[in-house]
């Protein structure tokens, strides 16, 4: 067992890296990449069909000849590597034999770390991870997606942002209620409610049909239905709202 | 499910409303299509028309609308699209819905999203 824990031929000196062999003196395959499925038209590095990882052996490994992939480090490794816990760095191989998740991971790699700011990545999960419920992380983990810092102030101005937006839906939903108790009519009440309405849809729905006496029949039915607001958008606002908070508060945790 | 009944002052029947955290559109679609009497259903296309107004159909030969008032509330309405021409009583057609049982997991969603535990009451 020689380099990476692969099997070396005693003949030749070659490591067996199951698509191909490995020369561990030159540093380089003995041939090219097979197909070159490991190509990345954005990355020069990956042109060299005979290259290994990437020329990055410290931050990739090759474990079938195919495909570099990113290692993970945790526990005691991660101590001694003097990476965090479950840093980005070192462990185990994530996605060998996955050319769906490579081409995924080089794709977000280029997104994010070139064409757009990692501010703006940090703040899209901010706001993303509260609208989804929490749920955002545990994406991110599946799709082994880790650009993302939960600490930084791009990222805690994106949860303030979903705070913002849920706590203004439940906030309309009071304010329905409120009025629809408040006022002297249901006439008065659906008049209320369809202003709140035309506003929060930032004027889209002022053509859309007014509830009035004709479709309620009593002016008590049209104040109960300006007092209804939609309770599973009401659920998911006040669950934003609450993840929202949850992000900003929970750095590190 | 629970249905409200609608009448004018002249105590006709001419409207009602569900509680749309019970059923999906399609579901209410497949309802109103099992229903004798009920023709030409159409459902409103992503991004095209008031999204409020969800299905335009046919009662008896006369157009009817299923509406969710302002856009979000927790009720459909269905009911003549004009309350002022002549109308069939929608009676029976209410009965369809009443008879609808919803799958054991919507009505627990139901349950906890519209906060049913904490005022059983207002279910009726």
């Amino acid at each position: 067992m020689r380099f990476t824990g692969k099997e070396r031929d005693a003949e030749t000196g070659l490591d067996y890296f199951d698509a191909r062999y490995y020369a561990s003196r030159t540093g380089r395959f003995t041939t090219a990449d097979p197909g070159h499925v490991g190509r990345n038209i954005f990355d020069p590095q990956s042109w060299n069909g005979y290259a290994y990882a990437l020329n990055n052996p410290q931050r990739f490994v090759d474990p079938t000849g195919l495909y570099p992939c990113s290692i993970r480090l945790s526990g005691d490794d991660a101590a001694a590597a003097g990476v965090s816990d479950g840093g980005s760095v070192i462990g185990e191989c994530v996605d060998a034999e996955d050319p769906l998740k490579w081409a995924q991971r080089f794709f977000l790699d280029r997104l994010f770390g070139n064409l757009l700011t990692l501010q703006v990545a940090d703040f899209s999960a901010g706001l993303g991870d509260a609208l989804l419920l929490g749920a955002g992380p545990r994406f991110r983990r599946e799709l082994d997606i880790d650009v993302v810092d939960q600490c930084s102030g791009a990222y805690s101005a994106g949860a303030w942002s979903s705070f913002a937006f849920g706590a203004a839906r439940v906030g309309h939903a009071g304010l329905a209620k409120g009025a629809s108790i408040l006022a002297s009519s249901g006439v008065q009440a659906s008049a209320f409610r369809q202003g709140l309405k035309t506003a929060a849809r930032l004027g889209v729905a002022a053509s859309w049909r007014q509830p009035n006496l004709a479709k309620y029949g009593t002016d008590e039915a049209l104040r109960a239905a300006a007092d209804r607001t939609n309770p599973v958008v009401n659920a998911w606002g006040a669950g934003t709202a609450a993840a929202g908070a949850a992000g900003v508060l929970g750095c590190g945790q | 499910m629970t249905t409200y009944p609608i009448a004018d002052d002249a105590g006709k029947h001419f409207a009602f409303e569900i509680e749309n955290v019970y059923l999906t559109l399609s579901k209410a679609a497949a309802l109103l299509r099992s229903h004798d009497g009920v023709s030409d259903i159409q459902q409103r296309r992503l991004f095209r028309g008031p999204m409020d107004l969800h299905l335009r159909f046919r009662f008896r030969g006369v157009p009817f609308i299923l509406w969710e008032p302002y856009g979000d509330s927790g009720r459909y309405w269905i009911g003549p699209a004009n309350e002022q021409q002549a109308h069939p009583d929608v009676a029976d057609l209410q009965t369809t819905f009443d008879r609808y049982d919803p799958p054991f997991l919507r009505k627990a969603l139901a349950y906890l999203v519209a906060l049913k535990f904490l005022a059983p009451a207002r279910q009726k």
